[in-house]
Order: C-alpha cells, then structure tokens, then sequence
C-alpha cells in the first residue's frame, strides 16, 4: 500500500432496497468492493473510509434497521447489494455496525471475501447469540488500547472463537479508533484487503543499503 | 524500608581514564572475566546479609557497569540468590525490542520464582549512539514500549500492536509470568515530564541521583497526578537509587570516600557539541561531592528516615565510589546490614 493516497470522492449515492428494508448508501473508490455498516446514522462517510476508497470499492450503508432482527436483515442486505452488482464482498462493521456485519458473515459464508470489526460494540449475551464459530471468512478486528468500552473483549473472544482471527491493538486510541490514528486504521485495513491472512508476513525489506 | 544493593557490575581491572565510549583495547579479558565472578559473589553476598533486592541497569560500552545486557547477568543470579528479589532497572526501551524484553522478563520472573521487579528507562543521554536511536523521541518511544511489554504479559489470546514506534502483527508471549497479572513495574521520574505517564498507568515512580528536594518535589508531583488518575500510592511505590558509603563510625567514613567526586558530565565525556546534542531536556548533570547515604550507622539511618518521610520506601544502593575498593564496599555492605537494615525495617 502507498503512504499516500489520493482523496476519494463519493460517486454514487441512494437507496439500498430488498424485502421491505431501504438503507441509504454511498459508495466511493473502485476495486474490490468492501461493504461497510457504520458506526452512526449521519454522515456515511468519514474519513477512514474516504482514504479506504483510494485503495478499493466502499459502499457505505447506514447503520439504522428500522428495527429489523440483524439475521434477517443481513440476509435481505445481501440481496439489496446483488441489485446494486455487488456478489461477493469484504464487510466491515464499525462499533454498533460489528453485529450486522458478523450476521452478514455468517449468514451468506460463500459472499464473504474478508470481515473486519472495528471498535465492535455487541454483548455476547444478547438474544439471538452469535455463533463466532460460524463465521468463515478471515476476519480482522481493531480495537484501541485506551477503549474501555467492551471492544477489547469483543475481539478477544473473536479472536479465541473465529477460526482465523487477528485482533489488532491500535495504541494511544480510544474508541473512536480511526479518529484517533487515522493512517494506523487504514493502513492496517488496507493491508488486510490486499493480503488477508498474509497481512501478518512483512513484505518490508529488512536490508538498509545494497 | 525496602533495603535493595544495587549490584554495579563494575570493571574489576584498573581503569582511569574518562570517555565514552571507553576504548575496548582497554578492557583486560581476564578482569572482565572476573567481574562477572566477582560480581555473581557479590550479589550472593548481598542476599546472605539480608538485602531485600539484587538490582542491574543496563549500560553500555564502559567499564562502570559491565552488564549492557541485564538479563543475561539476572538469569545467572536467579539460581544463585536465593531469598532476595532480582529488580532489573532497568531495559532501555529505545534500544530493544518490547517484545524480546517482554519475553525475557518473563522467563526470569518464572526462572526465580516470582521475584522479579522491574523499571523500564530510555537510558542515559549517550546510550542513544549505542544502537543509533533518535534522542528526540526517547521518552514516547519508551512510553509506548512499557504499555506494548504490560499488553504482552497480560492479554490472553494473541494480538497484533500498532504503534507509533513499534508495530507487530503477531504477539503471543510464553512462559506468562508466575507473579499475577506482572511483576511490579517501576517507571521513572528522573524528568517531571515523565511522572503523569508513571501514574497514568499506575506504575511504580523510580528516581535516581538526584538531591533531597527534587526527590520530594517528583514524589509530591507524583501524588499529585496519581490523584489525578483516581488512585493513592504508597511508599512502596517509590524506589530511589543512589550511592551510599557507610562505615562504622562518620570519620571513617569520611576517611574511606576522601575528597573524590563523581562528575556525572565526566561519564558521559565526549564531544562537547555532541553531547549538548544529546541531553535535549535532560536538565543538569550535577557533580556528586559525597554518596547520597554516607557516614556511621546512626547518621545513615537518619538520612533513610528522611528519604522514607520524604515517600521513598525502596532503597537501591550502590556501594561503589571513585577510590572504594572491592573489599571496602564489601565492609561497607555488611556494615549496612548488621546495623542499619535492622533499624529501617520498621520505616
């Protein structure tokens, strides 16, 4: 991933609908689309997911379900974004968008490129629980080590249950992780993206003068 | 009172010369040899008279102290001390790898069985040339390698590290440490820049050579902050290295250090510019006409008492002095033993 990246602008804006569910949506950048269930229900994109765009496809929808259990709305999401071209895809859902894109990971494995939890705020003894173990895809979750807010734990437990899992521990952030090191969030999400699992290898030369 | 000896590691050989770094041709292999003997003796020794602690430093590059490397010279003295705890003051963060350091201090806290006690430091204003780190970030890089190295003992399932200094994609540290959740960490106080991290953390305060009234000064800053952050320390939160020097009465004290000083700017002695570079917001290198603790039995246990009013509740003496010999400190050791400890215990 370059260090620097060109600002991504919006280019597509509108209405997510399938089975009743309408989600506005966003979307930015070109590439590999990355799907994304934000933290809030304002603004759909900040700018973690505006330098996210210089590397890839993000398609950002908002958070708000109407109500909607997040199994079945995961699964209606899934159909939404084939009318929008979108078959397979990365997830990511950001502090309260992490149930969702969990249910979206585990309900549709096969579409499921890669997941990623950011700050993810969801209780374990929430009804229906979620079955970490279902989910197949490589996930990554962030958390920053100044968050006391539970997204530590969550990705411990993550980390401990989904069969292939980095938690990732960003320092000197809280848990508006990406406000707080912006270029650490995206340049470790980037990375997942591009190499998945092999985001752990160093492709860095080690040599300091030929 | 915590009563620690600060086991100096000292060159055994003759040594005069002032310069850093210090001239390897000058280093004889058969007294370095016997440093390491006579220092593994000493620390022995040490724990038979009744110290509570054997501590190390890291230095590197001159014949003060021989242990550029704490944790080899700690693992060797884990199997031969006994009772007395090993407090490693400590890792200098800027030149290691948290990690490593991490994982060494926990095999030492397993391999003495749980005595371990540990200050993290930046190191002295020349150390950055040893493995060539920038002088202008050594605090935050040491901040950041302290809060690395308390994830790495404490979190249970393996985890990645994105820092501003230091970044790790895989980080799952074996052996965990004996002692729960980790040793007791120290951090230092030695610039009042540096205090508010050590209470922020609520990690122990560690100052060294420095006058009575910066001593209470940093303690008072040190309470301070630590209210600040929710929480009381106590003295056994505060370690206060030092030189000390007692006999058994103050003349001959006074007759054993005579009028040699300790020139703190002479250690360092090098390139003047080079070292103006270096010391950035270090403050002053003060000379030290006499060791801190110094004189008979009474005046000692005088001067601790002040120390312990002032907060400090661990002592970590060094019984060297330009012009002490090996078997005086040793006299002077036993003489701290025999009849100070007893008197600070209750402190």
């Amino acid at each position: 991933m370059a260090h620097a990246t060109p600002a991504a602008s919006i280019t597509k804006e509108g209405t997510l609908e399938a089975d009743g569910v309408r989600l506005r949506y966003a979307e930015a950048g070109s590439g590999e689309p990355l799907v994304v269930f934000g933290s809030g229900d304002g603004e759909l994109f900040d700018p973690l997911l505006i330098k996210l765009a210089g590397h890839t496809r993000v398609i950002a929808l908002e958070k708000n379900t109407g109500g909607a259990a997040v199994d079945n709305l995961a699964a209606k999401v899934s159909r939404g974004l084939v009318r929008l071209g979108v078959e397979r895809h990365s997830v990511m859902g950001i502090a309260g968008g992490a149930a969702i894109a969990l249910a979206q990971a585990i309900a549709a494995p096969a579409r499921i490129d890669k997941l990623i939890l950011l700050s993810p705020e969801w209780r374990q003894s929430a009804e229906p629980a979620i079955d970490l173990a279902q989910v197949k895809a490589p996930t990554l979750v962030i958390a920053g080590t100044e968050d006391n807010s539970g997204s530590v734990e969550a990705g411990r437990l993550c980390r401990e249950r989904i069969h292939s899992c980095h938690l990732l521990l960003v320092y000197d952030a809280g848990h508006a992780v990406a406000r707080d090191r912006l270029e650490a969030c995206a340049r470790a999400i980037a990375d997942f993206l591009e190499q998945g699992e092999m985001f752990a290898v160093s492709r860095e030369s080690q040599m300091i003068r030929p | 009172m915590i009563a620690g000896f600060f086991n100096t590691v000292a060159y055994a050989g003759p040594w005069t010369a002032s310069a850093w770094p210090m001239p390897p041709a000058l280093c004889d292999r058969e007294a370095g040899s016997r440093t390491m003997s006579q220092a593994i003796d000493q620390a022995v020794l040490a724990d038979e008279l009744g110290f509570d602690w054997i501590s190390v430093s890291e230095h590197h590059y001159s014949p003060r102290i021989l242990t550029p490397s704490p944790m080899i010279f700690a693992g060797a003295i884990t199997q031969a001390v006994k009772r007395a705890k090993i407090a490693i003051l400590g890792p200098l963060l800027p030149l290691s790898n948290p990690v490593r350091v991490a994982e060494e201090l926990a095999m030492l806290d397993v391999m003495s069985h749980g005595r371990l006690v540990v200050l993290f430091l930046r190191g002295t204003p020349n150390e950055v040339l040893v493995y060539r780190a920038n002088p202008d970030e050594t605090r935050e890089v040491t901040q950041e390698g302290v809060e690395l190295i308390l994830r790495a003992w404490t979190e249970p399932q393996p985890f990645g590290w994105e820092g501003r200094y230091f970044n790790y994609r895989t980080v799952s540290v074996w052996p965990r440490t004996l002692q729960e959740p980790h040793p007791h960490v120290f951090s230092s106080g030695n610039t009042p820049d540096s205090v508010p991290f050590a209470a922020r953390k609520r990690l122990g305060l560690a100052l060294s050579f420095m006058p009575m009234a910066a001593i209470k000064q940093r303690i008072e800053l040190y309470r301070e902050e630590c209210a600040k952050a929710g929480w009381e320390p106590t003295a056994n939160d505060v370690v206060y290295r030092f030189f000390g020097h007692v006999a058994e009465s103050d003349e001959e004290a006074r007759r054993n250090v005579g009028d040699k000083k300790v020139d703190l700017m002479r250690i360092f002695a090098m390139n003047e510019a080079l070292l103006k570079r270096l010391m950035g917001d270090r403050g002053d290198l003060h000379m030290m006409e006499r060791p801190f603790l110094f004189g008979g039995p009474a005046a000692v246990v005088d001067q601790i008492g002040a120390l312990r009013e002032a907060g400090v509740g661990n002592l970590d003496m060094a019984f060297t002095w330009p012009g002490i010999s090996y078997e005086q400190q040793i006299r002077s050791m036993e003489c701290f033993a025999s009849r100070v400890i007893p008197q600070i215990r209750a402190l």
